[in-house]
Order: C-alpha cells, then structure tokens, then sequence
C-alpha cells in the first residue's frame, strides 16, 4: 500500500465514523424530543467508548495479522474516541453544568460517575490535541509516554459508565471494563516479551 | 399453582400483532442495535371525555408529543426511546386487575367496568422524575380512593400494593435484569386514599398509549415519577409495608416513600433544581418545590416524620 492510499483509506475510515454522529444531530430535527441532552449524551458517550475499544484492539490485532499497516489507523480511531467524547462533555457543559463553575464543582464533588467522567476527560483533552502531526513531530519520544495515558482513561471511563447505570443491569459497562483490563494486560505481557527478547539479543 | 392471569395471557391476534411490530422494527433494527434513536409508527389514541377539575392550577401542560415519546417504562426497555418504539408489544385490551388482600370483597375487574366506577375528571399535575427533568401532565382518572371504597379494605390493611406485568411474556428470550421483575409499587393506605392520588386512564383528552402504562396506571403527583405504576395487573392492600422494585433493587437510593424534596439529593442527582421539558430545545432549569407543589396539601401525612431517613 502506497502512503498515500493509507491516508485515503484513513479518511474514509474517519467519515464512516462521523456518520452516527451526524445521525444523531440529524435525529433531533427529523425526530424531535423533549430532552436533547439525554439523547446526545447518551449516543455520544456510547459510542466514545464503542471507538475506544476499537482503538485499543488495533495493536492486538496488527500483531495477530501481521497486518503492520493497520497501526495507521490507531490515531484516526482515537481523534474519533476523542470526537465522540468532546461532544459528550460538551453536551453536558451545554445542557446540564451551563458551563457554571458552582454547579461543576457541586456536581463532581457529590456525584461519582460525574468524578471519574471529569477524571478521564481531562487528559483525553491533552490526547486529543496532540494528536496531530505537529504536535507529533514536537513532542518526539515523550508523544508515546504521553498517549499511554489511553490506558487510565480507558479504566476512568468504563468505571465513569458503571457508577451511572440505574437498576441492576450493569453487563455493559462491566464487558467495557474486562475488555480495557485485558488490554493493558496484552500490553504488559507484549513489553515484558520484547523487553526479553531485546536482552537476549543484546548478551 | 401460580395462577394466570386473563390479563397476562396473550391473545391470537396480539400474537400477530407482535409479530407484525417486529417485522416493522426489523428496518429499524440496525439504527436501533447502534443505540442510535429510531422514530416508530405512533399507535392512535381513542378519545376519552373528562370534566375538567375544579382545582386546576395555571399550568401550561407539556407538549403531547414529549409525553409519548420519552418515557421509562424499563418493561418496554431502559432508553427513554424504548417504550414508544415497544409499545405493540402488549396488549392493553383486553385487561382486566385483580383486587385482594385486607378487603371485604376481592375480584377481578375488567377496565371497562372501572371507568364506569366514577366520574372521570381532568387534572393538570406536576410530573418529577428521579432523574431531574419535570413535565405537566393533563391527566384522566378519578381518585383511586373511589376503587379502594368499592372493595372495602379491612381495619388490619394498612398499605396498599401494586404489581405490573412480567416483561419476559413481551421478549422471552431476551428479558432486560434492571429490576426485580414483576414491578412493584407500593403506598401507604392513607397516600393511596388520598384527593390527589389518581387511577389514571387517559391523558391529553385521550386513552392512555401503551406506553404511557395503558389501559390504567396510578398518579402521584407528590412522589417522584416511578412511584406511579403502569398498567397494573394487580393490588394488593396489605399490613406491612410492600417491597418495592426500585428500593429493592438500590435500597440507599430508592426509599419507599420517595418524596419529591429537593434537600435531599440522590447520588446521581442533585434534586434541588430540574430541567423543565417544555417542547424547547435547551430546556430551562428551575427550581425543585418541595413534594413537588403539592406540600399543602399532603405534608400533614408526613408531620413528625424524618424525610431523610424515610426518603
């Protein structure tokens, strides 16, 4: 594959993505309802943590497939992670918090799925404006360390999911969670292996 | 033996009915599997005739429309789009409520029976949800208190309980675990003899859709809005206090009376303000009055009580 058809195939990938969320802007002319910021929140925030996953499974799966090209792709589904989740906070920030500082602090300090979803978009932020190109090339080795930061926002965001379902249901967010600890258990292992395999070489 | 209830019984040409919803919602299936809302055939209200209340207060009632479209009615599912999308899914004709307990005389009633019992009145309530958002709703129903005369509850009754149907008859292989099902509700005999408590039939100078709980539901305008059970298959007047599905479920979050008071917050929300769904798009946030408006008239019921303790 050509550069630059990677970076066709990147675009078409990031269109697909945006096509729910323009589904749902659409859904509150075509099929209107009382409440706008549950709908948004809701569907935003289900599909935040839809392409975090997503995210997450590219580098299992580019080992499995051998497939090295997929890793292009790891970025385009995080700016679409961190599209989704900017909508959902901004829903929140828009409708519920009208951005008033009291009701926020009021608001993360008595409500805990408010706590851990206002823990995980706070370095999701610091993610999502790094990553482009310049910021990139700037921050050279530290941009690694620095998007290692997917892994506690990852955990903050399933446990976010958790503590806000109502009844006794809680299959979904618990799927998210075991999901997100398998993969930075596959990511441990996988570093111990090379970090092995690097000594070994080097003796 | 459990015994089967006429009305849990699905008929042959519900079954077809069903059927023909589901088809109908396989066009929507894959929308609807994404999460992403979905905008359903709306089923036609049979008009219903009402006096209009002598107390009605100068309440603008909600949209219609946000009335039957956003709804938690956890039976038809959790997603406030669910119970409208859902509704063919049961049949509220015909229906018939099983009475007993502490009473003199039990029996089953057909619904057609019960609207017969008492005048039927129109009543602009408040409407607050656990969930922080308030509509008003233009009821139609007469006080339940006139059903519970007719059955003549025994000195030893003290409560009153209420039970919906099972939603595993609507999805037999895939029920959803958010409550201990059948849902139950439950009040005490004096909040369930009270002027404001409604057995509801209609809302909006119509029948109730299905899922707006019908064909006959309870209104409480003082309590927050899951104290007022849909489509109710039976009651039961009690002498100790009835289990209850949301308290049973989240016993901390949940209590049993369930008062609207906007000083005690829930752990997800803060109950002290709410956003108002009046048919604007960013709706307006106002504050929380205490047993939602209704403190005159019912907070006698509560004297000497500790609303934090009895939440």
């Amino acid at each position: 594959m050509a550069q630059s058809r990677i970076g066709t195939y990147k675009a078409i990938v990031f269109i697909i993505g945006c096509i729910p969320l323009c589904a749902v802007t659409a859904s509150l002319f075509f099929n209107p309802t009382p409440d706008p910021y549950e709908r948004l929140a809701h569907t935003t925030g289900e599909f935040a943590i839809r392409f975090l996953v997503l995210t997450l499974l590219i580098t299992p799966l580019r080992d499995l497939t051998k497939l090295k090209r997929l890793g292009a792709f790891r970025r385009t589904l995080g700016v679409l992670t961190f599209t989704y989740a900017f909508c959902h906070v901004m829903a929140y920030m828009v409708f519920e918090s009208d951005f008033d500082p009291a009701f926020l602090i009021e608001d993360i300090r008595n409500r805990r799925f408010i706590l851990f979803g206002a823990l995980a978009a706070i370095p999701m932020l610091l993610l999502g404006i790094t990553s482009n190109n310049f910021a990139v090339g700037k921050l050279g080795r530290a941009w690694k360390k620095l998007h290692m930061l997917v892994f506690p926002i990852a955990i903050l965001t399933a446990l976010h999911y958790l503590f806000l379902v109502r009844g006794d249901d809680r299959t979904a967010p618990l799927v998210y969670l075991g999901i997100f600890i398998a993969m930075i258990l596959y990511r441990l292992l996988r570093w111990r292996r090379k970090r092995v395999a690097a000594a070994a070489a080097a003796s | 033996m459990k015994k089967i209830l006429p009305s849990s019984i699905t008929p042959e040409g519900s079954r077809l009915s069903r059927r023909a919803a589901l088809a109908g919602m396989a066009g929507l299936g894959t929308l609807g599997a994404l999460g992403l809302p979905t905008r359903p055939v709306q089923a036609a209200a049979l008009p219903l005739a009402a006096e209009p209340w002598a107390k009605n207060p100068g309440l603008e009632p909600s949209p219609e429309e946000a009335a039957t479209t956003y709804n938690n009615f956890y039976e038809l599912g959790t997603r406030k789009e669910d119970p409208r999308a859902n509704a063919g899914l049961y049949q509220a004709k015909p229906w018939t409520v099983v009475v007993e307990g502490a009473v003199a005389k039990p029996g089953e009633f057909g619904v057609e029976d019960l609207l017969k019992l008492a005048p039927l009145q129109e009543r602009i309530y408040r409407l607050r949800c656990v969930e922080a958002w308030s509509m008003v709703i233009p009821w139609i129903g007469y006080p339940l208190a006139r059903l519970l005369d007719a059955v003549e509850p025994l000195g030893s009754a003290k409560y009153v309980a209420f039970e919906t149907f099972h939603p595993a008859d609507l999805f037999p292989d895939d029920v959803n675990r958010s409550l201990p099902w059948p849902y139950r509700e439950g009040l005490r005999l004096d909040e369930a003899r009270h002027d404001l408590t409604l057995l509801g039939f209609g809302m909006y100078g119509k029948e109730l859709l299905n899922q707006n709980g019908a064909p006959l539901r309870i209104v409480v305008p003082w309590k927050y809005g899951y104290k007022s059970i849909k489509a109710i298959v039976r009651i039961t007047l009690t002498e100790e206090e009835p289990p209850t599905s949301w308290n049973m479920s989240q016993p901390r979050e949940y209590g049993f009376y369930s008062n609207v008071n906007p000083e005690v917050d829930h752990p997800r929300w803060s109950q002290a303000s709410e956003r108002a769904l009046d048919g604007s798009f960013f709706s307006k946030r106002q504050p929380t009055l205490m047993f939602n408006g209704y403190a005159e008239e019912v907070a006698g019921m509560y004297a000497g009580m500790d609303l934090r303790v009895n939440h």
